[in-house]
């Protein structure tokens, strides 16, 4: 299990949704409702730090409220840790500011890089999976840890491209990285089908290689195609509903590893509120069937014992 | 990678990625799009009223233009707008447009500045005038005062459905409690709204009084007395305990 897992229990085991600020007001009603009844609002919320990382105003006061009524998870997107330069600091102090006024029951980050202090990237552009780039790694992230004082996770990434001098798969890379750091994993696995579409590599062998005992929360999201001469490429854009292809990849992993927190990432032509409720809903159903399959399959494990 | 992400696939080191060329381009492109994409939406969402003030067309070049620019990419998404009112200057674009977009970055810090309680009239109720005059003022972190463009006041007076800030000498932008307000202000005001950048007694904000009387003949004391409590009333100062 994770270090420092006092945090990992806070968010449920069941489905949350990203809160995006034009969901504000339905949001918070249903959550509060849901004080209750359990019907009709997600488990938990996660958020970007960087969209709170204004010294006050609108965005803290939502921020506050949701934090009151529900666990909150910042899933931050602009620390870089791939960079040469090392780790954001600005970017550094201003979550671990933030942490210090919500103690927020997650913190996470992406196995990516965004740039030099001088010229950011806005997007999580992808680092080799060698040796070398997993020492760096692993400094950036006990770096971040040890200046929140808490454990982190670090997101599996969407890629379009594989670097040729690769020396491990992405498995290996993040389980080195989770044994020399003790982080844990956010298994993404709308990136899992992204990746492993326009890699060509095993979907299912991805899932299947990755650690459940290191994982604290799942992503699921859904992601643009489009189809070239020389095969179909998968964009990871967050633009619309989750595929049939994650739904399966995630009831395999459930299955696997039983119930854990997972979130229905929508971040472009985001939808009605209800339109994620839905999402959620599908995600704790499958959670739910995982959870009598696993039940159903220790049964029949006794009953040949 | 960053030479070809910033200069363009040419720059991309030979057998860097696996595959074929065409799907490596492929790749490249996808992360050089998601980068384009996400500083021009930052700069539609940072300047809404320029943006629909202007048309798509013409904000979408200045917006390449200007991301290209050396600072602007080395901000962060949220701040990627600091310097855009002054590059639409430099580029030609029309004076109350750049104006626009001037007034739009002071309301966006306003909207992300620090909570605060803005002073009201009855913090002062009930002092004696000595003690009155000691209090110490200074402007509220998320109130500016700005005069723009005549074009602007008038755009600002139609959508806050307050006309006086079409005829205003200036705006005046607050955030007394949860939402961002905007109100007019006359040149006394912003006088006053002026020497508040540092803490002062209001002793000291009286000594504008030592200007010429006004054109309808109220005494200058009083005249800086109404502009400080109207500056008052609109959220803009903090008392400085």
């Amino acid at each position: 299990m994770l270090a420092g897992t006092a945090t990992l229990h806070a968010l449920p085991p069941c489905a949350g949704v990203g809160l995006k600020p034009q969901h504000y007001p339905v949001a918070l009603e249903r959550v509060s409702a849901s004080i209750f009844s359990q019907q009709g609002a997600p488990g938990w919320f996660e958020v970007h730090p960087q969209n709170y990382f204004g010294a006050g105003g609108p965005p803290h006061r939502w921020l506050t409220a949701f934090a009151q009524a529900a666990p909150i998870s910042f899933h931050s997107v602009g620390l870089s840790l791939g960079s040469a330069g090392g780790v954001n600091t600005a970017e550094l102090e201003q979550l671990a500011l933030l942490c210090d006024r919500y103690a927020p029951a997650m913190v996470s980050d992406h196995l990516s890089w965004s740039g030099s202090a001088a010229n950011r990237y806005p997007d999580l552009l992808p680092v080799p999976y060698t040796a070398e780039a997993l020492d760096h790694f692993a400094a950036q992230v006990a770096r971040v840890q040890d200046r929140l004082g808490r454990t982190m996770l670090i997101e599996n990434p969407s890629r379009y491209l594989a670097f040729a001098g690769d020396e491990m798969d992405e498995a290996q890379f993040l389980h080195a990285l989770c044994a020399r750091t003790g982080c844990g994993l956010l298994l993404d696995i709308n990136n899992i089908e992204v990746s492993a579409t326009n890699l060509g590599l095993d979907a299912d062998g991805m899932i299947d290689a990755i650690n459940p005992a290191l994982v604290g929360e799942v992503h699921l999201a859904g992601h643009a195609r489009e189809d070239h001469s020389h095969g179909v490429m998968l964009i990871d854009d967050h633009g619309s509903e989750v595929s049939h292809e994650t739904w399966r990849l995630f009831e395999r992993f459930v299955t696997r590893a039983g119930p854990c927190p997972v979130l229905i990432e929508w971040d472009n032509n985001v939808p009605e509120f209800d339109v994620l409720l839905t999402e959620a809903e599908i995600a704790d159903a499958i959670i739910r069937r995982a959870v009598r399959s696993r039940q159903s399959l220790r049964g029949d494990l006794y009953a040949v014992a | 990678m960053m030479q070809a992400l910033d200069h363009g696939p040419a720059f991309l080191p030979a057998g860097l990625f696996t595959g074929l060329d065409d799907r490596v381009l492929a790749g490249m492109k996808v992360h050089a799009n998601t980068i384009s994409h996400a500083r021009l939406v930052a700069l539609e969402q940072t300047f809404p009223r320029t943006l629909g003030a202007i048309g798509h067309d013409r904000f979408n070049a200045h917006s390449r233009q200007f991301v290209a620019e050396p600072g602007a990419a080395a901000q962060p998404l949220a701040a990627i707008g600091a310097g855009f009112d002054a590059f639409l200057v430099a580029a030609g674009e029309a004076r109350w447009a750049a104006d626009l977009a001037r007034f739009e970055w002071l309301w966006l810090q306003s909207y992300h500045a620090a909570d605060a309680a803005a002073l009201v009239l009855g913090d002062l109720a009930g002092l004696a005038p000595d003690a009155l005059l000691e209090q110490v003022l200074a402007r509220h972190p998320a109130a500016a005062a700005a005069q723009f463009e005549r074009k602007v006041h008038d755009l600002i007076g139609v959508e806050a459905e307050a006309a006086a800030i079409a005829g205003a000498a200036a705006i005046l932008i607050t955030r007394p409690d949860a939402e961002v307000l905007v109100s007019p202000a006359s040149d006394l005001m912003a006088q006053v709204f002026a020497l508040t950048e540092n803490p002062c007694p209001i002793g000291n904000l009286l000594t504008l009084s030592n200007e010429p009387l006004d054109d309808d003949g109220s005494t200058p004391v009083d005249a800086v007395m109404s502009a400080l409590v109207a500056l008052i009333n609109a959220g803009a100062l903090i008392r400085v305990i």
